[in-house]
């Protein structure tokens, strides 16, 4: 059974001109110990889907219908002391900047103990011990000193450890991680995927990883999904998405990341830019930017459908369902 | 002027900052004065109609360098030629504005380098008031307008305010007011960090047009190899504010020869490579030898040259400053053919004075020419 399930969720913005939807109906799930990706363009609702499964939905946005399931149980209509729980204990998140995750006037050993100790049955002594054995599983060298020092103490790459170890502190079932790497140098980019990585499947918790960077998704994932504006238009296995895209979005997505093996002259460019939430065209959000673009795209809007190896939102791939 | 000569040389260029404790503190509790190197000692020409790029992790002083291009800070050490001219003494000459005029910048962040209160004909039009090149109220609106096209908006754009633009489109007008004054050189700091892929496309496409179309010359800076492989003619990768690696776009990115510049390149996710082990986390404490992976495997695989570093004769490696850190610590010799790539590594030295005269010791850490 899967870890995760979100069916047909629509996340709407409540606005004196009308009701703006964010997110509209996005299903998908994640099976335990699988890692998702999530990646788009600004504003494609990435962070939003990731807020909406740890419960985090700034006011006015809410979930306005659909469903999300941990581990079967409904979790999108609890409380906040209810969340409150499930958060911490059964997903945690990891934010893109280690600094504002962390609370400045606390040491991380006391953030750490804090959230052990509120999750888990253990006394302060056995909370701080375990504070250090995360800190060390995340590679912060002498943990038994860090451990007490104050997050301005550390650098950028050794603050997003400190945080990978608090969202790992009451072993979650689920990570939520938005944009993990985005504010780091690619070196050290490159040492908190694996890390991240490597946690994660040591402790055989899921992990959802928020990204725009293909790179990152590409090296890290299982699966990908692709998000533009406020649906998926493509998910699937990462290396068919990335080697044989279906949806004309995903398919021009590749084609403008400069690439390190090919010497193009002209990048290849997706003319226009994404649709704001109040002036979404009418079928596929992506007809008036496709290449490939048929009649109907603007009138009748695509399900995901099957696409070869992946799932598609595009009318191109119907027959193949047929 | 000159045709034959580079159009910018940079000759030792250094800028130190004094981030001392105040002096109060300084006396009371005898605190010592502390300086950061934040650039120290970088050279470079660029050709006429030709790309830079610096590329380096954050502090590593590319913007620094940007800055002292550009003639916002004054270099503490060395100095720029424009055109056969020094930069700095025309930039504090009562006839800095000739310069300014040929000499302008593109800023990281769209959202913060445009005045928001501005309608976009004030922004792209404010360098053309400011020096006097045009004073029509007619005459500027047709030529912001022109501007506003060559960069791919509408001439009608121009009543209009910042935020009713997307980031690319506020990158544009970015590059629309740095080309008002028909510059020669544009320093470019991270122009499309801030932007979506497809965006960054888009605004790459735009910006290799007009090297093109008006035979500009750009200095870019980026943390993002793929990028830098698609702008540039030459590539200098900069750590702690050195250029450690120089050399043409082709060699650099086939043929790496600094192992800090290996270990950048590595780093980069790669898109076809799917579920690839990459380089194993390390710990801090193994610092020098994580981030010199060459010299650490030269060291183990020639024991017959322990006479150069004694590597067996150290306890722990974090212990002393290992080849990469020394090299910015001391000054270093520079090669006698400026134009020729360059690489600044102990580790490097150790291999080519070892091949040439075993046992011969290189505690400086050289610039060497690459063996033809």
């Amino acid at each position: 059974m899967s870890l995760l399930q979100v069916k047909n969720l629509v996340v709407e913005f409540a606005h004196r001109r009308g009701t703006l939807r964010a997110l509209d109906d996005i299903s998908f799930d994640i099976a335990p110990g699988e890692i998702l990706g999530v990646v788009g363009e600004s504003g494609a609702g990435k962070s939003l889907t990731g807020a909406s499964i740890i419960g985090l939905l700034e006011p006015p946005g809410r979930v306005a219908s659909g469903q999300i399931l941990l581990e079967g149980q409904r979790i999108d209509h609890l409380s906040t002391d209810e969340m409150r729980h499930i958060r911490g204990r059964k997903i945690g998140a990891i934010f893109q900047d280690p600094l504002t995750s962390l609370n400045p006037l606390y040491t991380v050993g006391r953030q750490l103990t804090e959230t052990i100790e509120a999750h888990l049955p253990v006394s302060r002594a056995q909370a701080r011990q375990r504070a250090i054995e995360l800190l060390q599983d995340t590679g912060i060298p002498a943990a038994e000193q860090r451990i007490d020092h104050y997050p301005h103490q550390f650098s950028g790459g050794m603050r997003q450890r400190v945080v990978i170890a608090l969202a790992l502190a009451a072993e979650p079932q689920l990570i939520v991680a938005d944009e993990p790497t985005t504010a780091l140098d690619v070196s050290i980019q490159a040492q908190i995927i694996s890390l991240l990585k490597k946690v994660c499947k040591d402790r055989g918790a899921a992990v959802m990883l928020i990204t725009h960077d293909m790179g990152v998704i590409a090296e890290t994932c299982d699966r990908v999904a692709v998000m533009y504006a406020g649906r998926i238009a493509e998910i699937g296995p990462v290396r068919q998405v990335i080697e044989q895209p279906a949806h004309p979005y995903t398919r021009g997505l590749m084609a403008c990341i400069p690439d390190m093996a090919s010497d193009r002259h002209k990048l290849n460019q997706i003319e226009g830019a994404m649709p704001r939430l109040n002036a979404i065209p009418a079928g596929c959000a992506f007809n008036p930017r496709c290449p490939q673009a048929l009649d109907r795209c603007s009138r009748q809007r695509p399900e995901l459908m099957l696409a070869g190896a992946t799932q598609a939102a595009c009318w191109l791939h119907e027959k193949v369902t047929a | 002027m000159s045709e034959n000569i580079p159009l910018v040389v940079a000759r030792d260029l250094a800028m130190t900052f004094d981030v001392s404790a105040p002096w109060l503190n300084r006396v009371l509790e005898g605190k010592p004065r502390q300086l950061l190197r934040a650039v120290d000692g970088v050279s470079f020409e660029i050709e006429r109609g030709q790309t830079l790029a610096l590329v380096g992790e954050s502090g590593c002083g590319k913007s620094t360098v940007a800055r002292l291009l550009v003639g916002l800070y004054q270099p503490t050490r060395g100095s720029m030629q424009f055109d056969g001219q020094d930069a700095h003494a025309a930039y504090r000459s009562a006839d800095a504005r000739a310069i300014r005029q040929r000499i302008q910048m593109i800023f990281q962040d769209p959202y913060a380098s445009l005045n928001p209160r501005w309608t976009v004909q004030a922004i792209v039009g404010e360098p053309l008031r400011e020096h006097g090149l045009i004073s029509e109220e007619a005459e500027l609106n047709d030529r912001v307008a022109d501007l506003l096209r060559s960069v791919g908006l509408s001439g009608q754009d121009m009543g209009k305010y910042p935020h009713q633009f997307s980031g690319g489109q506020r990158q544009r007008i970015s590059i629309a007011r740095a080309l008002a004054t028909a510059p020669e050189f544009l320093v470019c700091d991270e122009p499309t960090s801030a932007l979506d892929v497809s965006v960054q496309a888009q605004v790459l496409n735009i910006m290799k047009d007009l090297q093109r179309s008006r035979g500009l010359t750009y200095l870019f800076i980026s943390h993002n190899l793929a990028v830098v492989r698609h702008v540039s003619d030459r590539v200098g990768v900069m750590y702690l504010g050195r250029l450690v690696e120089l050399a043409d776009k082709r060699t650099l990115f086939e043929q790496p020869r600094h192992p800090y510049t290996r270990m950048l390149l590595e780093a980069i996710p790669k898109m076809h490579q799917t579920g690839q082990a990459r380089t194993p986390v390390q710990k801090p404490e193994h610092r020098c030898k994580a981030r010199c992976p060459i010299r650490s495997t030269h060291l183990a695989a020639a024991p017959s040259t322990p006479a150069v570093h004694r590597p067996t004769s150290v306890a722990k490696p974090s212990d002393r400053p290992c080849a990469s850190s020394r090299a910015y610590r001391s000054p270093a010799i520079r090669s006698e053919r400026p134009a020729a790539d360059r690489v600044e590594c102990v580790a490097l030295a150790i291999l080519r004075h070892s091949a040439q005269a075993p046992g011969h010791s290189a505690r400086q850490p050289t610039i060497l020419l690459p063996p033809a």
